[in-house]
């Protein structure tokens, strides 16, 4: 079987995976199988994510949106934390806290970082929690979001 | 899944939320149950059902329920208590519109949500315990408007007024009783009677000087019989005066001087003596 020296080994072990013939010509369950096999630790980050919706896409001919659905409920039904989905989770939290005043307490910090780092019900894993953290002071960055500094002052990070 | 039962699916779900954009629980779960009689796998169910309701903007209420509970968990697990301020981040997050979705959640369908949940995990709502709170301060106030109204109106007769008055009062006055009146009026008596003997100043325990003297002393400012007394003192002076005139007269100066001094001790007149004192030479000489 010949194997493109230009790929990575990971995109090299996805292009053999497809071709293997596991999944019977059903390109849904051969990208669910791959999602199965992808995955480990039960964290799915956003570069690996966005892998295997490149994978349905090119190699299963499947279009895009199908691709991340079934990636997302593949990785639902596995119980393994989506980091892409929680990302979007603590945006909305974020944009939430902070739409009337711009500013972002401790305990909105403290509670939006908690939803999405604690693992939900049927799942081992949360979001990373410095991958959390790097979210909130990027969405301050980006939003002119002010968090308090020392006593009274109140600074975008 | 086969193309005909995808496209079935695909039917079923846009039936079901391209009037009002919103998949609740109870057609959600009447289409898995069809699905499922028509051996479709849950798997594929829920595929088509994310796919569908993405592409037309479409929100299910389970999954937002399931987002409003954990919101509900974060902000209630430690406290056991949910203020205004949590309940309307919460509420908001669901019923507001996500980006490229057409609706929220169903508000009377949060509100029930948050309502039992409160209850079924035992947490004490602000905005539930306040509701009341608002008409009770509202009839506390119209109370104490109504309270404070009568008051007004029934103690108009009753109304005390603080009037200042500035009166000037003297340190040095006394307060005279009747026993100093009395003594007054008898040591006036006793001047008089001195007065007619002559007796002005000398004994000076029998005098009418002496008798003035002590009305002085119970009555400096002359409150009582002031009039009296310094007509009797007057008196007096002008017959010192007049004394001292006939001694100037007869060229008896030791005489003239003697009685401008006794002028002197009654305590009055004193401008008239010094008046004779210049007419008869008496400063003029000392200076």
């Amino acid at each position: 079987m010949p194997i493109s020296l230009s790929k990575t080994s990971h995109q090299a072990t996805l292009t053999q995976t497809a071709s293997g013939g596991a999944v019977g010509g059903d390109p849904v369950e051969a990208l669910r199988q791959m999602v199965a096999q992808r995955v480990y630790e039960a964290y799915c980050d956003s570069a690996l994510r966005f892998e295997l919706i490149r994978y349905g896409v090119n190699d299963l001919a499947l279009d895009s949106s199908t691709a991340g659905h079934v990636t997302d409920m593949e990785l639902d039904s596995l119980g393994c934390a989506n980091e892409t989905k929680l990302l979007e989770e603590l945006d909305g939290l974020l944009s939430r806290f902070t739409d009337n005043d711009r500013k972002l307490d401790q305990k909105e910090r403290a509670d939006a970082i908690q939803i999405v780092c604690r693992p939900k019900p049927g799942y081992s894993k949360g979001l990373v929690f410095d991958t959390a953290e790097r979210r909130v002071v990027e969405f301050c960055r980006a939003n002119r979001v002010k968090v308090k500094v020392g006593f009274l002052r109140w600074e975008i990070p | 899944m086969n193309p005909n039962d995808q496209a079935w699916l695909k039917n079923r779900v846009h039936a079901a939320v391209d009037d009002d954009f919103y998949l609740d629980r109870d057609e959600e779960k009447r289409i898995k149950e069809e699905a499922a009689a028509r051996s479709i796998t849950v798997k594929d169910t829920e595929l088509v059902l994310r796919s569908e309701l993405d592409q037309v903007g479409a929100v299910c209420e389970r999954v937002l329920l399931d987002e409003l509970d954990r919101l509900l968990h974060q902000f209630t697990d430690n406290d056991k208590r949910l203020d205004g301020k949590e309940e309307r981040d919460a509420l908001d997050k669901v019923l507001t519109p996500a980006s490229q979705k057409r609706k929220g959640l169903d508000p009377r369908v949060a509100e029930e949500y948050v309502n039992s949940f409160c209850k079924v995990n035992g947490v004490r709502r602000d905005t539930e315990t306040k509701r009341w709170v608002v008409p009770l301060v509202a009839f506390a106030v119209v109370a104490a408007l109504a309270v404070f109204g009568f008051v007004a109106t029934r103690g108009e007769k009753t109304v005390v007024q603080t009037k200042v008055e500035t009166k000037v009062v003297d340190s040095a006055a006394v307060i005279l009783t009747d026993k100093d009146k009395g003594e007054i009026d008898d040591q006036l008596r006793r001047a008089a009677q001195f007065v007619e003997k002559a007796q002005y100043t000398d004994p000076p325990e029998k005098s009418a000087k002496a008798c003035l003297d002590a009305i002085r002393q119970i009555d400096p400012k002359g409150q009582y019989r002031g009039d009296d007394v310094r007509s009797v003192s007057n008196k007096i002076v002008d017959h010192y005066l007049a004394l001292a005139d006939k001694s100037h007269a007869a060229k008896d100066v030791p005489g003239m001087t003697r009685w401008l001094e006794r002028a002197k001790l009654m305590g009055a007149g004193s401008e008239v003596i010094r008046e004779k004192e210049r007419a008869l030479g008496i400063v003029g000489t000392e200076r």
